[in-house]
């Protein structure tokens, strides 16, 4: 596995990002537009059910735009594979000595900076909004640690997609299947009630969200049930990718 | 200095079954080559011979299956049956040393639209491990001999057909490979673009390069190549110079042949 191809695939795809509008404008501006929302709109309402007394419903709710942002990166992925396939870039980066795994390899590490960008720059706006994030240091590279596994799982489930979807119309359409109920229940509702949260399970950015919450709520790092998710979270996301690689490959590379 | 191991090419045994010592080292060697495609045989048992340094012309109709062998040649497709050396090397089992080996022009204009010209040079040949120093000196001269300076600054989102088509050309060959394939290479330049292209792609030969051309322009491969071989219905069902397909045909150029062989054999329903 070479570097040097690596690391001018990673470039690739930061560039992608800063230079495309659409990439911008989903993957870093409407987090941040997000977490401004939210801010205007919950920081007045409280709660006796939080964990923090006097916490605001904007605080309350930002582990889970912290995760909320990183759900979108499936699609993102899946869209751009397929324009990359349907105008021929993906056979000819294929008739380079490039292989599989590198190229994968390469689309996940990329994939990894976004995510730990987002997460970032969405917790520096809510810092300047007022937010105090609890759980120092350590605190915040396990929840980068949280991230980087999400950015991960949406990976793949971009490759997933991308396996099957022909045209970007059906990719669009296809990761929507995933995106609505990791944003309904993964995100925002898993808080509400035992069946929400027995349903969020099922989604990979619940054990974000807990986690996450825990972390900068509570400034718990040393709680069982975070270790318990990281568990979960990883073994969901080796599963997701090795997925979709498969799939994918099955469709692209030999 | 280029880091990148350069691999010499295979020494082909060429059986003459007279004993005398080849002329030509053949460079590619395909043996009953066949592709199939559900019930659709794209490829149907090719055999054929390029020798280095030639410029072969391959020609065909529509669907003939030129796309589908060169795509199998640049280890793009598995082949269903039969083999195929590169330089040596087996399409099948030693893809990543054929890879290296070889640039490719597809006939898609096939280039990341958020890059420079001359990011998408170097990205390619990054991936082709190429030196850092080595690779620049290399995309500047692409970019100079195709007075292409000014445009490889910009996003290629803004550029033309022709433009795009040229840079598809160039990344093909960034890495200096020793075989170049070129599908359709000059589809949908304009006439002095196409010109200025097949004088580009005639100097190749006089830097030692073998190239298989496929093209649609009959006059483009009677102009180049060497040797043409036209192929339908996944058979080859010609080849040999230009000269020698006309005098075996009569014909007075190249495309009568090529409407000649083609034409005969939907007259003859094969």
């Amino acid at each position: 596995m070479k570097m040097q191809k690596i690391s001018a695939l990673v470039g690739v795809e930061l560039k992608k990002m800063y230079r495309d509008p659409m990439t911008l404008a989903v993957l870093l501006l409407m987090p941040v537009g997000l977490t401004l929302i939210f801010y205007l709109a919950l920081s007045g309402v409280s709660n006796d059910y939080y964990p923090v007394p006097g916490m605001n419903h904007f605080e309350y709710l930002l582990p889970g735009v912290m995760g909320y942002a990183v759900i979108y990166m499936g699609m993102m992925v899946a869209l751009a594979l397929v324009d990359y396939r349907q105008i021929g870039l993906l056979k000819r980066v294929e008739a380079t000595p490039v292989t599989s795994a590198e190229y994968l390899g390469s689309l996940i590490i990329a994939n990894m900076v976004i995510a730990t960008v987002q997460a970032l720059l969405v917790l520096l706006v809510a810092r300047l909004l007022g937010f105090e994030p609890q759980g120092g240091l350590v605190g915040l590279l396990l929840a980068i640690l949280f991230i980087a596994l999400l950015a991960i799982t949406a990976v793949g489930l971009g490759l997933l997609t991308a396996g099957i979807a022909k045209n970007s119309g059906v990719a669009s359409g296809l990761a929507m299947i995933f995106i609505l109920p990791m944003m309904m229940f993964g995100a925002f509702l898993a808080v509400f009630d035992d069946m929400t949260r027995t349903i969020a399970r099922f989604t990979p950015n619940y054990y974000v969200t807990d986690s996450l919450m825990t972390i900068f709520h509570e400034g718990s790092i040393s709680r069982p049930a975070i270790w318990q998710n990281l568990l979960i979270l990883f073994v969901i996301s080796l599963v997701v990718v090795v997925a979709g690689m498969q799939l994918f490959k099955r469709t692209e590379f030999r | 200095m280029q880091t990148k191991e350069k691999i010499p090419l295979k020494k082909q045994q060429m059986d003459t079954g007279n004993g005398r010592t080849p002329q030509y080292e053949n460079v590619i060697v395909i043996k009953d080559l066949v592709k199939q495609f559900d019930d659709v045989t794209a490829v149907n048992g090719l055999n054929l011979e390029i020798q280095k340094g030639e410029m072969f012309g391959f020609l065909g109709p529509n669907g003939a299956g030129k796309t589908t062998t060169i795509s199998m040649l640049c280890g793009l497709l598995a082949p269903t049956a039969g083999s195929a050396q590169i330089a040596g090397f087996d399409i099948g089992t030693e893809t990543q040393k054929v890879k290296e080996l070889i640039g490719v022009c597809p006939q898609e204009a096939a280039v990341f639209k958020f890059l420079t010209g001359m990011e998408n040079l170097e990205l390619f040949g990054n991936l082709h491990g190429m030196d850092k120093q080595v690779l620049k000196e290399r995309a500047a001269e692409l970019v100079n001999q195709a007075d292409f300076s000014d445009a490889a600054k910009r996003r290629t989102k803004g550029y033309s057909g022709g433009m795009m088509r040229q840079l598809n050309l160039m990344i093909a060959l960034i890495s200096d490979p020793e075989i170049v394939f070129l599908d359709e290479p000059t589809v949908g330049m304009d006439a002095r673009a196409r010109r200025r292209t097949w004088e580009y792609i005639g100097s190749l030969k006089d830097q030692g390069k073998t190239v298989i051309l496929t093209t649609h322009y009959i006059e483009e491969a009677q102009a180049l190549s060497d040797r043409v071989g036209i192929i339908d219905y996944g058979e080859l069902i010609g080849l040999g110079t230009s000269a020698e397909l006309m005098a075996e045909n009569e014909a007075k150029d190249l495309e009568s042949v090529f409407l000649n062989i083609t034409g005969r054999r939907i007259a003859e329903g094969s």
